[in-house]
C-alpha cells in the first residue's frame, strides 16, 4: 500500500545525495580552476590571437580596395565617364579601386614593372569616337595591364573592372542614329538587410570556437589534473556517485565558458559594431548544449591522455580543425559540397549556424531543427562519455 | 702551448656534439616528441584549409530563375520544352555555364525555375538557395527586337536576391554572376556592347603563378618556423629544469655559449632534417609545386629560415614561465608573421602604412626570399639578404644574453 510514496521518497532522496555529490565536486573544482592559470590561458587566449591575427589582417592590408593606376589618353567626355566609374565603383562595404592618374602611359608602365602599383587601367585615343562612329561592332576600348604575381590579383582585377565595364554599358545609353543602345541592368536586394562585412564574419566565428574550446579545454583539463594530482583516486574511494561527477566537470566547463563568452561576446558585439536579432534564449540553449557536448569528448580526451599538457595540445588543435569545417573561419558554401557533407556530421556546425543565423536573419523554421539535432547529440555524448569514465575512469 | 690549444678546441668540439646528441635524445625519445608531430601539423592544418578556398579553383553556386510571364510552373516547362523562348532559353544557358576568371572557375548552375519570387522566399529565409534571378517580362521578345535592331526603349533590369551571409561569398557570388553577363554580352549581343577591355599580363615571359603557389611557400616557411621556434624554445626551457644547470651555472661563458649553439645546431638538424623534409614532401605532392631551379639555394634558404626561427624559439624558452606555454607562444607568432609579412598574399598589396612597416620585419625578409628562391631560383632582393644577415646576427646575441640571464641565472 505504501510502497509508491516509499519509492518517491527513495528517488527524491537518491537526487538530493546525487546534487549534494554534485555541488561538492562542483566547489572543488572551481578552486582548482582558479589556481590553474592555463585553463584560462589555453581556454581563452589561441581564439583571441586568431581574431587579432585575422581581423588585423583584413583591416589593415585592405585587400578589398586594390589600388590602380589610370591613364587616359582618349580624355573625351565618355573617356572620363569610364575614369569615374573606375574611381566610384564599390561593394556596399567598400571601394573596388583607389584609383591614381598618371599623364602619360610610359611613366606609368615604370610605376608597374617597379611594383609601385600593381594595376593599371589604360583608354587609349579613340574611345569616344569608336564608341559614337555607328559602325556595328565597333567598340570603345580598355586595357588592363596587371602585375601577374599570382592569378588571384589578375582574378581580382578582371572582376572589378568587369563591374565597371558593364555598369558603363548599363547607364551610358549612347544613341546611334534614332536607336537607343540596349543594355540589361542589375537591380540588387540583398535578403538581411545588415551589412555582413569579413570583420563580423570572422568575430561571429571567433564566439562560435569559444564554445567548441571551452567545452574541450575545460573538459579535458579537469580529468587530467584529477590524474596529474592522483585525485582521481581518492574520488575513486569516495562514495561520489560517478555520474555526479561527470556532471560536476561537465558543468564546470558550461559556467567557465559561459563566462569567458559572456564578457567577451559582449566587447566584441560592441568593437565590430554587430547587431543581434534574435532570441537570446535559443542561443543560450546552443550554447549549453555546445559546450556540455564538447566538455563530454573533453573528458575522454583527459580520460585517453591523463596529462595536461598534450591534453591541451590536442584540444587545441581540435578545437581549430573544428572550426574549420563548421564554417567559423568561412561559410561552408565556399568550402564545396564535400566539407559540407563532412560538416553535417560534427556538432559545433549546428552551433556555428544557430548563432550567426540568429544574430543576422533569425529564422524559426532554420534554427528549430538544428536545436533539435544538438540535444539529440548531446544526449548520445553525454551518455558514451559517462559510460566510459565510469568503466574506464576509475581503475587503479 | 698548440698542443694545448689544440686540447681545448677538442673539449669545446666535444662538449658541442654531446650537446646536439643529447637533446636530440631528449626530444625523440622523452614525453616532448608529440611536439615534433605537432610542428607539422599546425602548418599542414593551415595549408588544408587554404586549399579548400584557394586551391579547387572553382566556385559552385545554385540559383533559382523566375520567369514571370506564365501563369503556372506547367506552362513555363511546355514553353521552354517546346522551344517557345529560345531567347531565354539561350540566357538560361549562359547562366548555366562555367565562367572562367584567371584559373578560377565559377560553376553556378540553376537549380530551379519558377513563375514568382514567392516561390523561393522560404528557400532564401532557409538559406537552401544564395541567389534568385527575376528575369523582366517578356524577356524574350525584348532579345528578339534588340537582335533585329528594332528595340528602342534602353535598358531593362534583371532583378537580383542575394543572401548576404558572408562579404566574401556574397563577393564571389556577385563578380560570378556578372562574368557570366558579361560573356553573355560579349558573345551574344556583341552589337550593342558599347565598351570592353582587354587584359595583359605586365610580364608576359612570366608565368602568373597560382595563388596556391604563394600560400605552398608561405607554409613551407610558416613550417620551418614553428618547428624551430617549438623545438628551441622547449630545449632552451628543459634546461631550466635540468640537472646539469647548477654544473653549467658554474661552467665558463664559453662553454654555456658552446651549449646554447649545440641546442640552436640540435633544432637545426631536426627541423631540417625530419620536419621540414616531412612536410615538404607533402607540401610539394599537395600542391604541385615545381621542384626549385636552383636546389642549393632553396636548401640554403630553409637552413636560414630554421636558425632565424630557432634563435627566435631561445628567446621565447628563456622568457616562458612554463613549458606548456611553448606550443601556443609559438604557433601564434608564426600564425601572425604568415598573414602579417607576406607569407599568405604578397606584401605589395598591403596598404602603403603596413608595408613601411612589414618592410622592417625580419620575417618579411624570410618568406620574400623564400618565395623568390622557390619559385624562380633567384635568391633576391639582395637588400633582404644583408637585413636577414643582420637580424640574425641580433637574435644572436639576444638569445645568447637571454640564455645567460633567464635559464642558466635563474634560480
Amino acid at each position: 500500500m505504501n510502497s509508491v510514496p516509499d519509492e518517491r521518497k527513495k528517488l527524491k532522496y537518491k537526487l538530493k545525495k546525487w546534487f549534494r555529490d554534485l555541488s561538492t565536486i562542483v566547489k572543488k573544482d572551481l578552486l582548482s580552476t582558479k589556481r590553474v592559470k592555463q585553463y584560462f590561458f589555453a581556454g581563452v587566449i589561441p581564439p583571441l590571437v586568431m581574431l587579432i591575427v585575422f581581423s588585423s589582417f583584413t583591416q589593415i592590408s585592405d585587400p578589398e580596395t586594390y589600388t590602380v593606376i589610370i591613364v587616359d589618353d582618349d580624355n573625351s567626355q565618355l573617356s572620363e565617364i569610364m575614369v569615374d566609374y573606375v574611381a566610384n565603383i564599390s561593394s556596399d562595404i567598400a571601394p573596388w579601386f583607389t584609383t591614381i592618374k598618371v599623364s602619360t602611359y610610359d611613366e606609368a608602365v615604370v610605376l608597374l614593372r617597379d611594383f609601385t602599383y600593381l594595376g593599371l587601367i589604360y583608354i587609349p585615343s579613340g574611345f569616344d569616337a569608336n564608341i559614337t562612329s555607328g559602325i556595328p561592332g565597333q567598340k570603345g576600348m580598355v586595357y588592363l595591364i596587371v602585375q601577374n604575381i599570382n592569378n588571384d590579383y589578375v582574378k581580382n582585377y578582371m572582376q572589378r573592372l568587369d563591374e565597371a565595364v558593364l555598369t558603363f554599358n548599363e547607364k551610358e545609353h549612347v544613341s546611334v542614329g534614332s536607336v537607343d543602345m540596349f543594355a540589361v541592368s542589375l537591380d540588387k536586394t540583398y535578403v538581411i538587410d545588415q551589412e555582413v562585412n569579413n570583420g563580423k564574419s570572422i568575430t561571429l566565428g571567433i564566439i562560435a570556437m569559444y564554445g567548441i574550446i571551452c567545452g574541450l579545454v575545460f573538459g579535458a583539463l579537469n580529468i587530467a589534473k584529477e590524474y596529474e594530482d592522483s585525485t582521481i583516486i581518492e574520488i575513486a574511494n569516495s562514495p561520489v556517485r560517478r555520474t555526479a561527477y561527470m556532471a560536476s566537470k561537465q558543468l564546470i566547463s558550461v559556467i567557465l565558458g559561459g563566462l569567458v563568452i559572456l564578457i567577451l561576446s559582449i566587447l566584441l558585439f560592441l568593437l565590430f559594431h554587430i547587431e543581434f536579432r534574435g532570441d537570446i534564449f535559443i542561443v543560450i540553449i546552443s550554447f549549453v548544449l555546445i559546450t556540455w557536448i564538447h566538455s563530454g569528448i573533453g573528458c575522454l580526451i583527459g580520460l585517453k591522455f591523463k596529462r595536461t599538457m598534450p591534453v591541451l595540445l590536442i584540444c587545441i588543435i581540435a578545437s581549430m580543425l573544428l572550426w574549420f569545417f563548421t564554417g567559423g573561419f568561412a561559410p561552408l558554401m565556399i568550402l564545396g559540397e564535400n566539407i559540407m557533407l563532412i560538416s553535417r556530421f560534427i556538432p559545433a556546425t549546428y552551433w556555428t549556424e544557430i548563432l550567426i543565423a540568429e544574430t543576422l536573419y533569425p529564422s524559426l523554421p532554420y534554427i528549430l531543427p538544428r536545436l533539435g539535432i544538438l540535444i539529440i547529440l548531446s544526449i548520445i555524448i553525454t551518455l558514451v562519455s559517462w559510460y566510459l569514465i565510469s568503466k574506464e575512469g576509475f581503475r587503479s | 702551448m698548440n698542443s694545448h690549444s689544440t686540447n681545448r678546441s677538442g673539449k669545446v668540439q666535444r662538449l658541442f656534439f654531446n650537446e646536439i646528441m643529447k637533446n636530440i635524445r631528449v626530444i625523440i625519445r622523452g614525453p616532448t616528441r608529440t611536439i615534433l608531430i605537432i610542428s607539422i601539423i599546425f602548418p599542414l592544418i593551415y595549408l588544408s584549409f587554404m586549399n579548400m578556398i584557394f586551391g579547387v579553383l572553382n566556385f559552385n553556386f545554385p540559383m533559382a530563375v523566375v520567369i514571370p510571364d506564365y501563369n503556372s510552373n506547367e506552362e513555363l516547362n511546355n514553353a521552354i520544352e517546346s522551344n517557345n523562348i529560345p531567347n531565354t532559353v539561350q540566357f538560361l544557358g549562359y547562366l548555366n555555364n562555367n565562367s572562367v576568371v584567371g584559373e578560377t572557375i565559377v560553376k553556378s548552375h540553376i537549380s530551379a525555375l519558377g513563375i514568382s519570387i514567392d516561390e523561393f522566399e522560404e528557400k532564401l529565409k532557409l538559406q537552401e538557395l544564395p541567389l534568385v534571378v527575376t528575369l523582366p517580362l517578356n524577356f524574350n521578345n525584348i532579345i528578339s527586337q534588340v537582335k533585329n535592331g528594332t528595340w528602342t526603349n534602353g535598358s531593362i533590369t534583371i532583378k537580383l536576391h542575394i543572401l548576404n551571409i558572408d562579404e566574401d561569398y556574397l563577393k564571389n557570388l556577385y563578380f560570378g554572376f556578372q562574368r557570366k553577363l558579361k560573356a553573355y554580352y560579349d558573345e551574344v549581343l556583341s552589337n550593342e556592347t558599347e565598351i570592353t577591355y582587354v587584359y595583359l599580363p605586365a610580364d608576359p615571359n612570366r608565368i602568373t603563378f597560382p595563388r596556391m603557389w604563394t600560400i605552398g611557400s608561405g607554409a613551407l616557411v610558416f613550417l620551418c618556423l614553428t618547428s624551430s621556434m617549438i623545438i628551441a624554445a622547449s630545449f632552451i626551457f628543459n634546461e631550466k629544469t635540468d640537472h646539469m644547470k647548477q654544473e653549467l651555472a658554474l661552467a665558463s661563458s664559453k662553454n654555456r655559449t658552446t651549449t646554447f649553439f649545440g641546442k640552436i645546431s640540435a633544432t637545426l638538424i631536426l627541423t631540417v632534417g625530419v620536419n621540414f623534409t616531412i612536410g615538404a614532401v607533402l607540401v610539394f605532392l599537395w600542391i604541385g609545386l615545381p621542384i626549385p631551379f636552383d636546389i642549393l639555394g632553396f636548401l640554403l634558404i630553409t637552413i636560414i629560415t630554421t636558425l632565424i626561427g630557432a634563435l627566435f624559439g631561445s628567446i621565447i624558452g628563456a622568457l616562458i614561465p612554463q613549458q606548456v606555454y611553448t606550443v601556443p607562444t609559438a604557433v601564434f607568432i608564426a600564425l601572425t608573421t604568415l598573414f602579417l609579412c607576406g607569407g599568405f598574399q604578397d606584401i605589395q598589396l598591403f596598404n602603403p602604412l603596413l608595408q613601411s612597416i612589414v618592410e622592417w620585419v625580419p620575417f618579411t625578409y624570410l618568406y620574400v626570399i623564400f618565395k623568390n628562391t622557390l619559385l624562380t631560383g633567384d635568391l633576391t632582393p639582395p637588400t633582404y639578404v644583408g637585413g636577414i644577415i643582420l637580424y640574425t646576427v641580433i637574435f644572436t646575441l639576444l638569445g645568447l644574453y637571454l640564455y645567460h640571464k633567464f635559464v642558466i641565472s635563474s634560480k
